[in-house]
């Protein structure tokens, strides 16, 4: 054995997606020639590459000021001074974090009085919204997996934003047996890759095929006369003959899974709300619930930073004052974006790395940008970055996966630097005392 | 069973003065005298008081405790989401953590328990309510919904149920146990949502009634000596013809100590799910319950106006949804049960509601022991909290309640025995019901009363000839002995304690 290093092995947490694997075990080996070398068992290739990096990654300077390098505390405390010199602060970002981050987060923000957007899913798409006033019928990953027998992923890739998600949650047998599962949308790759049931729906008749279903539903109810042709959608001739399968195996199914995706490309939200309606639909009848996956999240995804905005102010994010007592959602008026378009805001506070969309809106933005954790902005570098220990190198913190549950985070190894949650608490530390309660 | 320890106001001695103090559980009604706090606490008059306060002309009473509400957790957030904008001047339907606790401190309030948790969620629970100011707060969790609690209750033996029980509740740092129609998450989670209208079906897949998983909940809860009894929101939650299935309820215990949730929600006459058929169930259950001391109940009542109704009952708040129309959200945890929110409006034309409003005043009236009654709307599913004022006046002011009962709907009118019922509460009675009554039904030895020991929590009235009016805005609130509310402002904000069983 000699020459081998020392072999060990943990469990570790990705916060590579918003699934949030707890089930990955690191394996350090190597030998004298090559070093340690980390395995991530279970880990899929964006899991493996963003775990090897947090395992490798150098961690140069501590904090930035203004092109410079300085210690952390100078950092904080220079930090802390200029926001208090702000007129209107923004504090975002918020996307990979955990609970306790963004708490210590809104705690700055209600220190200075700030706009605070957690760049939630309900607060840049217009969906979050209106499916929070029509409902949502939801359950956690492992009831698709261990309930559903007829599974329907609607008009979005889960492969592509959540990489195990099929292997985790769809490939596993239901309790009933074999489960069939539907592809709807253009694209067939998918389902051909998992030998699924392709239904061929253009991108843009996605709403469309979710009310039509919804129809095809209705005529199934024992009793229930057909639609009249003025009553049934307009889509219906279209979009009928491709979803009569889909329609026959919800009738037969003993409960329905409706997998869906903040579509991008569903700008309006009427995919979403029309997915939502179906499901609901379904669900007076028999088992059925929707399994929504967030869009376009490259890290852990925004369902930490909503909830704690949620009991924080009542609205999933984009307040335009944190306040205790309740915040009203106003994704248009106090979305990070359009608040550093219009230079509302003189202070920006970016917690971890924010959403593309605010990254660009900073591009053109000249006030003050504070940085706590993530990278510096391509377009807009901040004049204070200050380093924090990534969410992979965290082992004292929880996050909530896309449908809610809490995992516990493991780090694949410790870090230098410090919790963002203890930055954040120690900029509020310095910032002037606000009247209380 | 320990309880926390106040966080105290220091070591200062402060003494109130010449209070009209209402004290029920030390037979205490409406004596004048003082009441001195030291380290959060009462205690016996001391040789000099660092502050002295003057409450003459007031009414003095134990900080109020609310047994039954839901106020933080996963499905009190959709609730938050899904609500619209609460009208000018009233409070959200399902405030903000924040707002939660500054209302019921303005309303005289310093404990709180949320009425339903799952073993999941108790974590993020817990950390939200790490942030509700002023009142010391617990949870209950829904032990009977964990899928290996819920094998055991049907196949181990009692001590390995009150072994699995304990383990819940400790690791979820609850107070006590909550069951949400029994087994009724299991027939929703296999689609038998038909076949659970009585308690003597088997639950799927399991050797295991309804009934039996009371009985064994209770004697687990028993033998584990837990501060609360099991807490029971049975099943039929809503349904006409329902009070049968409460009764079996009530006699399921086999004499063994059970708290019945929001009862009013659980007494209809009427069959075959049909409103049409809607009354009174509450005569045969209020018989019975007034005959087994072993009882207790918070009543659920409702009043009119919109709210937020969340339940960790998916069966009830399926049916409500497809009754009402309403948007509804729900969502099936992984081996626990479900759950389901959706927006309800109570106006009282209508008969259904009439009737929901009718009832529970009827069992606030017939119950013959104000010891085992707390005062509740189950918050947000019948009224907000901050309507407790108005529920009061209704007990204590006779001739307002007949007021409201005329603007009822005349089938209601009619046929409701509450338009016979001339009782009114005392100070006394309402000191017992939102106080007392809950702190000795929860298990909290150093809550609910003014003698020596207990925590210095207190409510101080203006007296009114409007009760509603008098409850609505004590003139001081004490927290473990802090002045933390004043005229509905909010003084101090600092969070209590979390109750939870060691």
């Amino acid at each position: 054995m000699s020459g081998l290093a020392t072999v060990s092995s943990e469990q570790v947490v990705c916060t590579g997606c918003p699934l949030v694997c707890d089930d990955i075990l690191l394996r350090v080996g190597g030998d004298a020639a090559t070093g340690p070398q980390p395995v991530f068992d279970q880990a899929c290739a964006v899991g493996t590459a963003w775990l090897a990096n947090a395992w490798a990654g150098q961690e140069a300077a501590d904090a930035v000021v203004d092109g410079a390098a300085v210690d952390a505390a100078s950092a904080i405390q220079l930090a802390a001074g200029r926001l208090a010199g702000c007129r209107r602060v923004l504090v975002t970002g918020c996307q990979d974090d955990t609970l306790e981050t963004v708490t210590a987060a809104a705690d700055v923000a209600e220190q200075l009085g700030a706009a605070f957007d957690a760049g939630s899913a309900e607060a840049v798409q217009i969906c979050g919204p209106v499916a929070a006033r029509i409902g949502r019928v939801t359950a956690d990953f492992e009831e698709l997996r261990d309930r559903s027998d007829c599974v329907l992923i609607w008009c979005t890739d889960p492969a592509g934003s959540h990489p195990r998600f099929i292997e985790r949650f769809l490939t596993p047998s239901c309790a009933q047996g074999e489960r069939k599962v539907f592809v709807i949308g253009a694209d067939p790759a998918a389902a051909a890759a998992q030998g699924w049931t392709h239904v061929p729906i253009p991108q843009d008749q996605a709403a469309e095929a979710a009310v039509t279903l919804q129809a095809m539903l209705h005529e199934q109810v024992e009793g229930s006369t057909p639609l009249t042709s003025e009553r049934r959608p307009a889509s219906w001739h279209l979009l009928e003959p491709q979803l009569a399968v889909v329609a026959e195996a919800c009738r037969e199914a003993g409960c329905v899974g409706v997998v869906s995706g903040g579509c991008p490309a569903d700008a309006t939200g009427m995919t979403a709300v029309a997915v939502s309606r179906l499901v609901i639909t379904l669900a007076h009848r028999k088992p059925a619930f929707e399994v929504p996956l967030s869009a376009g999240a490259s890290s852990a995804g925004p369902a930490t930073a909503a909830a704690v905005s949620t009991w924080r102010y009542g609205a999933a994010g984009a307040v335009a004052v944190a306040d205790r007592d309740g915040g009203t959602l106003a994704p248009a008026e106090a979305d990070a974006g359009r608040l550093i378009e219009r230079s509302e805001v003189d202070g920006v506070v970016v917690v971890g790395q924010p959403p593309e969309a605010v990254l660009k809106a900073m591009a053109g933005f000249d006030g003050l940008v504070i940085a706590v954790g993530g990278e510096a902005g391509p377009q807009r570098p901040p004049q204070v970055w200050i380093g924090t220990a990534a969410t992979a190198l965290a082992s004292d913190g929880q996050l909530l996966r896309d449908d809610g549950r809490l995992v516990r985070l493991q780090a694949v190894r410790a870090s230098a630097r410090p919790a963002a949650a203890t930055v954040l608490a120690a900029i509020r530390a310095h910032l002037p005392s606000r009247e209380t309660p | 069973m320990s309880q926390a320890p106040p966080e105290a106001a220091g070591a200062e001695t402060t003494v109130l003065r010449r209070g009209r103090i209402h004290d029920p559980a030390n037979g205490i009604d409406g004596t004048i005298g003082d009441l001195w706090i030291r380290d959060g606490r009462l205690v016996e008059p001391q040789p000099r008081a660092d502050r002295e306060v003057d409450l003459h002309g007031l009414v003095v009473m134990p900080g109020g405790i609310d047994l039954h509400s839901h106020v933080a957790g996963p499905k009190v957030a959709v609730g938050r989401r899904m609500q619209q904008p609460g009208a000018s001047g009233q409070p959200d339907a399902v405030p903000t953590i924040h707002a939660t606790g500054r209302l019921y401190a303005a309303l005289g309030y310093t404990t709180v328990f949320d009425a339903a948790i799952t073993t999941a969620a108790a974590p993020l629970a817990h950390l939200e309510l790490a942030e509700l100011p002023v009142l010391d707060k617990g949870i209950y969790l829904l032990a009977a919904d964990d899928d290996e609690v819920v094998q055991s209750l049907a196949c181990g033996s009692s001590e390995e149920i009150a072994r699995l029980v304990g383990d819940r509740v400790t690791r979820s740092q609850a107070w006590a146990v909550k069951v949400a129609n029994p087994g009724g998450n299991r027939f929703w989670k296999a689609g038998r949502r038909g076949d659970h209208r009585d308690l003597e079906e088997p639950l799927p897949g399991l050797a295991l009634t309804g009934r039996e998983m009371l009985a064994r909940l209770a004697r687990a809860i028993a033998d584990l000596k837990l501060p609360h009894r099991l807490h029971v929101h049975t099943i039929n939650l809503g349904l006409p013809g329902n009070w049968r299935t409460t009764l079996a309820t009530m006699q399921a215990f086999d004499g063994l100590p059970a708290h019945l949730a929001h009862i009013q929600f659980h007494s209809y006459t009427g069959g075959d799910a049909d409103e049409a058929t809607f009354g009174s169930g509450v005569e045969p259950l209020v018989s019975w319950f007034n005959d087994h001391p072993e009882l207790s109940l918070d009543v659920g009542q409702i009043l009119f106006g919109s709210t937020m109704a969340m339940t960790g009952d998916a069966l009830a708040a399926e049916h409500l949804a497809a009754v009402t129309g309403a948007a509804w959200s729900a969502h099936d945890g992984f081996l626990e049960g479900g759950c389901g929110i959706l927006p309800v409006t109570y106006r009282e034309k209508s008969l259904v509601h009439a009737w929901q409003w009718a009832v529970g005043l009827e069992w606030f009236l017939t119950a013959n022991d104000p010891w085992r009654i707390a005062l509740s709307t189950d918050h947000p599913n019948g009224a907000h909290f901050t309507a407790y004022p108005t529920l009061m006046r209704l007990l204590g002011d006779e001739p307002f309640r007949r007021e409201a009962f005329e603007r009822l709907h005349p089938v209601v009118r009619r046929n409701s025995p509450l338009g016979g019922l001339k009782r009114e509460y005392t100070l006394s009675e309402l000191a017992i019901i939102t106080r007392a009554a809950p702190a000795r039904l929860a298990g909290l030895s150093h809550k609910g009363h003014l003698g020596v020991g207990a925590d210095a929590d207190i409510t101080v009235y203006r007296p009114h000839a409007d009760l509603s009016q008098m409850f609505a805005m004590p003139a001081k609130v004490f927290k473990a002995g802090r002045l933390v509310a004043e005229d509905g402002h909010l003084r101090d904000a600092t969070p209590g304690v979390v109750l939870a069983v060691p």
